[in-house]
């Protein structure tokens, strides 16, 4: 029996986002492609500034919670529009533009947390957790009370420790879906995993969330 | 008569799933089910799902937001189409500075000291190759004794040539010293160092001895 049944609605399922059809933002990028095999490259990359425009927010988040590092998301954000227009040739029309530059967001990202696990083999990591903290510091917590704010920060801390130390495939199913805003199925096109396997890595993180939450302590 | 069966209890997963499936606005503004709507047991524990996963949504857009600031972003889009702009075309290298002047340019700097110094040492090595090989060859022994010569006959070889031995047998000397142009040579040389006046030959007057005393000593 499916989700919606056991819900008690009918079948099938409105999805309320469409994810895997073109959006707007999909024909914005196919008409980029049809400037750039014109060799319209100014008008290509006038429409191009739009697309970052529209998807810049969502994709430095997603990037910050994969590195953990406000320049290195930053860069890897940059690279992942320069790469997007670079080969803008290569991309489907037929396929979410979103899907597509999400995944060249997240192996940019993937290869960078290789090359700091590298470095960090043979260099000794100046803090504890680099980045961490420091992050959660100039974090605004909106609440004027010193014991709120501070349990505020106690909470992010946990949080971010927890994602931190999800296995890989829950973290970053979890980092798509919660932070990223994406449905399970564009997840699953965006990490080349079923569906199904998404919503078990999705269900296992936030249960183990949900534990370090009530538990106030870190996950193991 | 037909008898409508209650609708079980979703799970923890499909209670997930709806939430991921229905983004809303909030706790408030989130779609239910018709069961969860109408279930108080089901609706409570959505509700708390919803409210923590939303709590840390939110945390997590909020940590991300307060470091890419409006201003940030403006500028990461204007690295990116910058960025875009510039690709393809060949980067610029900056030459370290020498003598207090920077040195820009779109091609490496050609520096003709350094083919000056390359030929230096390739001609360095040509020569000493050369002069090892001429070397080896004169150092090589040349067989200057004749074989029908008899046994007591003294062997002269080029590096024996300035040394003086007293012989008691005949000298047979052949080969490629004595041709006729060194033959010359010694005759110019005994003529200059009969005249006397060279002072410059009279060390080697004094070392040398004359040919004629050896042969006058050997008859």
């Amino acid at each position: 029996m499916t989700v919606a049944g056991v819900l008690g609605v009918e079948e099938p399922v409105p999805a309320p986002r469409p994810s895997v059809e073109p959006r707007d933002d999909s024909a914005l990028a196919a008409e980029v492609r049809g400037l750039v095999a014109t060799g319209e490259m100014a008008a290509a990359r006038d429409r191009f500034a739009e697309i970052v425009r529209r998807h810049q927010r969502r994709a430095s988040r997603i990037a910050f919670h994969y590195l953990r590092d406000l320049s290195e998301a930053d860069e890897a954000t940059q690279d992942a529009f320069v790469k997007a227009f670079v080969h803008i040739e290569s991309y489907r029309p037929e396929h979410a533009f979103e899907v597509w530059f999400t995944r060249i967001l997240v192996n940019g990202c993937l290869d960078r947390r290789k090359a700091r696990q590298r470095r960090e083999r043979w260099c000794l990591p100046v803090g504890s957790e680099p980045g961490v903290s420091s992050v959660i510091d100039r974090t605004p917590v909106s609440t004027p009370n010193p014991e709120q704010k501070m349990l505020a920060r106690e909470r992010l801390t946990q949080i971010a420790g927890a994602v931190r130390r999800l296995p890989p495939q829950q973290r970053s199913v979890f980092i798509l879906c919660a932070y990223g805003g994406h449905s399970t199925r564009e997840t699953a096109a965006i990490t080349d995993l079923s569906e199904s396997t998404v919503r078990v890595h999705l269900f296992r993180a936030v249960r183990k969330l949900r534990a370090a939450l009530k538990a106030g302590h870190h996950v193991d | 008569m037909w008898i409508e069966r209650p609708q079980p209890h979703p799970s923890d997963q499909q209670l997930l799933d709806w939430y991921f499936e229905h983004p809303g606005t909030g706790e408030t503004g989130r779609p239910l089910s018709p069961h969860i709507a109408t279930c108080s047991s089901c609706a409570q524990r959505y509700a708390e799902l919803a409210r923590e996963l939303d709590m840390l949504t939110a945390d997590g857009h909020r940590e991300a937001d307060a470091l890419f600031t409006t201003e940030m972003l403006a500028e990461q889009r204007q690295h990116v189409m910058r960025r875009i702009e510039n690709h393809g075309r060949r980067a610029d290298i900056f030459v370290f500075p020498t003598r207090g002047t920077a040195m820009v340019g779109r091609r490496p700097v050609w520096h003709p000291i350094r083919w000056v110094a390359a030929a230096a040492v390739a001609g360095l090595a040509a020569g000493m190759g050369l002069g090892l090989s001429v070397d080896r060859l004169n150092m090589s022994p040349v067989p200057m004794v004749s074989r029908n010569a008899p046994t007591q006959a003294a062997v002269v070889t080029t590096q024996a040539r300035p040394a003086v031995k007293p012989f008691t047998g005949p000298i047979i000397v052949e080969g490629p010293l004595l041709e006729d142009v060194e033959v010359a040579l010694l005759d110019e040389i005994d003529t200059a160092l009969g005249m006397r006046r060279v002072t410059e030959l009279r060390t080697l007057d004094e070392l040398t001895p004359e040919r004629v005393s050896i042969t006058v000593r050997l008859r």
